[in-house]
């Protein structure tokens, strides 16, 4: 601590060392600019910012020359969104102070971040654009632009204060209600936030709550008397009475859980997995019977295809049978001819009678009886009649013509 | 019941950053040191005069 006067080193007395000036009030005032700060310091802790701005502000006003306290303060301008503020105060404490000193750090950090910096002139100038509007009467414009600036600078106060109040002029109090308590998260005790809370909260009959179990208004960090306190001892007994009792609660809900998931696997699961499975199998059923009904078809087809094919060669046989009969029976007729040609017609006669005429063809059939004539073999069973006088006739003339022939022979061969 | 036109009065409008400057220049940091200075000097030119 230096004197106001000429500048030396104060010792503890109440008067300079060098020009006898009394210090005693500087001093004062130096210690006063402490006590606001370290008050400003609690309120920024528990962000209370409108309240650190005012101590801090007061501190400055007893000690210009207090840098933690104007370095505070630009950091409360900027958590409000007072970029500009905060960029002063850090600017003023740089040139105080420039050795070790954090303002130099924070202004560092914003201008290498140009983008952002960039941002927050952006909205600034948008800001001042809708306020601009309200003030001509453009509510609609003001609106949008300040939706967007708060998108863009989320911690803008006053960007909440003059939306909110514009959905109280247009009588929208929720929209209002749900700004306001954004705000009052960002500086818990700023009083045009309060006021604007209390207001909407008039007229729509219904109070704001707020999810943080910090109190909004402190009442009962701030009363500390007797029956609060015997309140909150009552209040934390029964927290841990109920919390011993959650234990078991728990226990018991486990138990019930799974009870009921084993009941809902087998009421709901293992029938539609039974379901599924019976489904199958009846499918399978179906294609196994449909398969079975092919192949019976095929096999009826087959069997019947069979039956006629053996039908079929039970004719044939019978055709060859027949026709080899009829073989047989020329043959044998061919032969009893043959015998008879060569005068052997008692052999003939035997052989003939082992045709069987109903074999024989017409042509064949003329032969038989013909020759049957000349045998003198009767067809129906009995002796030859006058039908075999032309046989006897003609034996007679084959005997004849035999014996020529032989007679012929003979006589070439001498 | 909240004034519309009167709250409204309330709002200024910011300074961007290209106001900065001017607005530090601006800046009266007067605190009670420089009042008691001011109150010494006064003090020592009367005692002066006399």
């Amino acid at each position: 601590m230096k004197c106001m006067n000429c500048g030396a080193e104060l010792t503890d007395s109440a008067y300079c060392p060098n020009c006898g000036c009394d210090v005693s009030v500087q001093k004062q005032a130096i210690v006063l600019s402490g006590l606001y700060y370290n008050q400003g310091l609690e309120k920024a802790q528990v962000r209370d910012l409108s309240g650190a701005t005012d101590q801090l502000k007061r501190s400055l006003k007893f000690n210009k020359l207090n840098i933690d306290a104007r370095n505070l303060l630009g950091l409360v301008y900027f958590e409000t969104g007072e970029v500009v503020a905060a960029l002063s105060e850090w600017v003023i404490s740089k040139n105080i102070q420039p050795e070790n000193n954090i303002a130099a750090d924070y202004i560092r950090n914003l201008q290498q971040d140009s983008n952002r910096l960039d941002v927050i002139n952006q909205t600034i100038k948008k800001y001042n654009f809708a306020l601009q509007s309200c003030l001509d009467g453009n509510e609609d414009v003001a609106v949008i632009q300040l939706k967007k600036i708060l998108a863009q600078n989320p911690k803008l106060i006053k960007g909440y204060h003059l939306l909110s109040l514009l959905y109280i002029h247009q009588g929208e109090y929720e929209k209002a209600r749900r700004l306001l308590k954004k705000a009052i998260r960002i500086d818990k005790t700023n009083t045009t936030t309060l006021r604007f809370l209390r207001e909407v909260d008039e007229q729509t009959g219904v109070p704001t709550t707020f999810e943080s179990h910090w109190s909004l208004l402190g009442s009962r960090r701030a009363a500390g008397n007797a029956d609060s306190e015997s309140e909150e001892q009552k209040k934390r007994a029964q927290v841990a009475a109920y919390r011993q009792g959650a234990h078991h609660l728990s226990v018991m809900n486990l138990i019930v859980g799974l009870l009921v998931g084993a009941a809902a696997v087998w009421f709901i699961f293992i029938p539609a997995r039974t379901r599924a499975i019976n489904q199958a199998a009846n499918k399978k059923v179906t294609e196994y019977s449909s398969t079975a009904a092919d192949y019976s078809a095929q096999i009826a087809s087959l069997t019947a295809q069979t039956t006629a094919a053996q039908s079929e060669a039970a004719a044939a046989n019978s055709t060859a049978t027949d026709a080899n009969n009829k073989v047989g029976a020329i043959t044998t007729l061919l032969a009893a001819l043959n015998y008879y040609e060569n005068g052997d017609t008692a052999t003939a006669k035997t052989i003939i009678a082992q045709v069987d005429a109903s074999l024989l063809g017409a042509d064949a059939k003329g032969v038989y009886t013909d020759l049957a004539d000349r045998l003198s073999y009767d067809t129906t069973g009995g002796t030859a009649s006058s039908g075999s006088t032309t046989a006897d006739t003609k034996t007679t003339e084959a005997d004849t013509t035999a014996n020529t022939e032989n007679a012929d022979t003979t006589a070439t061969g001498d | 019941m909240i004034n519309y036109e009167e709250e409204l009065k309330k709002f200024k409008p910011s300074l961007d950053v290209d106001e900065a400057e001017g607005a530090i220049y601006s800046r009266d940091l007067t605190d009670v040191i420089d009042i008691l200075k001011e109150m010494l000097k006064e003090t020592s030119e009367k005692e002066k005069d006399r």
